[in-house]
């Protein structure tokens, strides 16, 4: 197995991060395999307010609010999938790089 | 300066009659009514069963995913007819034209369906967290601001809201503002959306819609019938649309305004009169020479019988000569749309020679005596007519438009 599939098989493993992928693969059109951690939402045409709104989606199905800071200073997914795992884990380790 | 001459070059419907202006016109033109079951909620939950909704529309068919989220049905209808009104016309867009250009829109109510939605959201389903696409779906000027993305327009561009009359205040701000040579060219017309459970809840306790179906002018009437949809005109400067070729429909010549200052609800029949005598002055047409009214003709006991009584205070003699005809007995009553459907079916009624006839007529009323073209559309070659439009609130806005010379 390589590396990117084992990334994938990875990233699917974590409801986190797999809800974050096929939330934002569903607003981009396109298919959650297509997408990296480091792929921008400028990448895929999505602009602040599609931010916005994926941004509310992933809040209302993990059942946080992340401050606005957090949310307006996001640019890439890995960003989403990193806040929404440190509010939904509680841990404090995920928030550190 | 002489006032320009402001024609008008390309037409776009989505109505119940259908979802463009060929379809719309056929109907029109042939006694066919729209109104049918209503399909957008249950009609068991309402005193009435009846409306005039777009059918067979797919928002997917006109647009992208992404599109469709910023889009509330209202700025879909009024896109769509747009682009059509656009087509039609044969413009081709640049710049200075761009800056020459200007859209004005009307709606009563704009993204009331996904107001509809948000509140849903919060008060049945419980959430507490919003979403962002919902303010700028909900405000009524979305539908003006987005035909000007679509075709690069940075010229005035807004939105009047006068409930019933919105859409012929908008063409007459845009026809006044074209005829005064502030631009050269202008997409007016209206937009309305308002099939919702709560809206038409809201509707039903007003008590002013028909069990059955919108018969204006007929002595059973019982009210109104709520309709949907959308249409644009391209009007321009007569100068700009001879050099470039353009196809003429029709030609507006006058548009006059005014309030009631009375009631509400309650229309004024003084108000209307002085809104169809205003209209005339400023088109410089003597009333003798009108052959034809598109009355606002709603289909409530109140509303015919007032606007029987201003046509015949505007016209004396001449009311029993000229013939009127309530097209919403067959687009329904479409609100902020509704101008605008009815100055299609006016100018293409010039243009064709065929007056459309009021459907759904069954028997005179002494209160409604004048000719209201009952059931059959009729063959006339008329020069000049007037399009009516009577909103609550008192606020009354009539159009006068001329045979294509």
């Amino acid at each position: 197995m390589g590396l990117i599939e084992t990334a994938l098989k990875d990233r699917m493993h974590d409801p986190v991060t797999e809800k974050v992928f096929t939330l934002i693969a569903d607003y981009a059109d396109t298919s959650a395999d297509s997408l990296e951690m480091d792929t921008t939402f400028e990448e895929l045409g999505l602009d602040s307010v599609d931010g916005l709104s994926i941004m509310a989606d992933l809040e209302d199905e993990f059942d946080v609010s992340l401050p606005s800071d957090e949310v307006l200073g996001m640019t890439r997914i890995g960003q989403a999938v990193e806040a929404f795992q440190a509010h939904v884990n509680g841990s404090p380790d995920a928030e550190s790089p | 300066m002489s006032p320009r001459r402001v024609v008008v070059t390309g037409l776009g419907a989505v109505s119940a009659l259908g979802l463009d202006r060929h379809e719309f016109w056929d109907s029109i033109s042939a006694g066919r009514s729209g109104i049918a079951e209503l399909e957008s909620v249950n009609p068991d939950d309402f005193t009435f069963r009846n409306g005039a909704e777009v059918r067979g529309y797919r928002p997917e068919d006109h647009f992208d995913k992404k599109q469709i989220f910023y889009l509330d049905p209202f700025s879909q209808y009024a896109l769509t007819a747009s682009r059509e009104a656009v087509a039609d016309a044969g413009i081709e867009w640049n710049p200075k034209l761009c800056s020459r250009t200007g859209i004005v829109t009307g709606s009563s109510v704009g993204g009331q369906t996904t107001t509809d939605e948000s509140f849903q959201h919060f008060y049945k389903e419980g959430r507490t967290r919003g979403r962002p696409l919902v303010i700028p779906r909900v405000m009524p000027n979305a539908a003006a601001s987005q035909i000007s993305m679509e075709f690069g327009i940075t010229g005035p561009v807004f939105t009047l809201s006068t409930a019933c009359s919105s859409s012929n205040h908008a063409i007459g701000q845009a026809y006044w503002m074209v005829r005064s040579g502030l631009i050269d060219c202008a997409i007016t017309g209206g937009s309305e959306a308002p099939f919702s459970y709560a809206n038409l809840k809201s509707w039903e306790a007003l008590r002013v819609v028909a069990p059955d179906t919108c018969r204006p002018f007929s002595k059973d009437r019982q009210g109104m019938v709520l309709g949907e949809g959308g249409a644009m005109m391209v009007i321009e400067d007569f100068d700009l649309a001879r050099a470039r070729g353009a196809t003429i429909y029709g030609e507006i010549l006058g548009f006059g305004m005014s309030a009631d200052a009375t009631h509400l609800t309650h229309p004024a029949s003084e108000g209307a009169a002085e809104a169809m005598r205003r209209a005339l002055e400023d088109a410089s047409v003597v009333a003798e020479n009108v052959g034809y009214v598109n009355a606002h003709g709603t289909g409530t006991p109140a509303n015919d019988a007032m606007e029987t009584q201003a046509i015949r205070t505007v016209f004396g003699g001449h009311a029993d000569r000229l013939a009127l005809s309530s097209t919403k007995s067959m687009h329904g009553h479409a609100l902020g749309a509704a101008g605008a459907l009815e100055a299609l079916a006016t100018v293409m009624a010039l243009r064709e020679g065929i007056l459309p006839p009021t459907a759904n007529y069954n028997e005179p009323d002494p209160e409604c005596d004048l000719d209201v073209i009952p059931n059959e559309a009729r063959k006339a070659d008329v020069g000049f007519a007037l399009s009516n439009s009577f909103a609550f609130g008192g606020l009354n806005a009539v159009l006068v438009f001329g045979k294509a010379a």
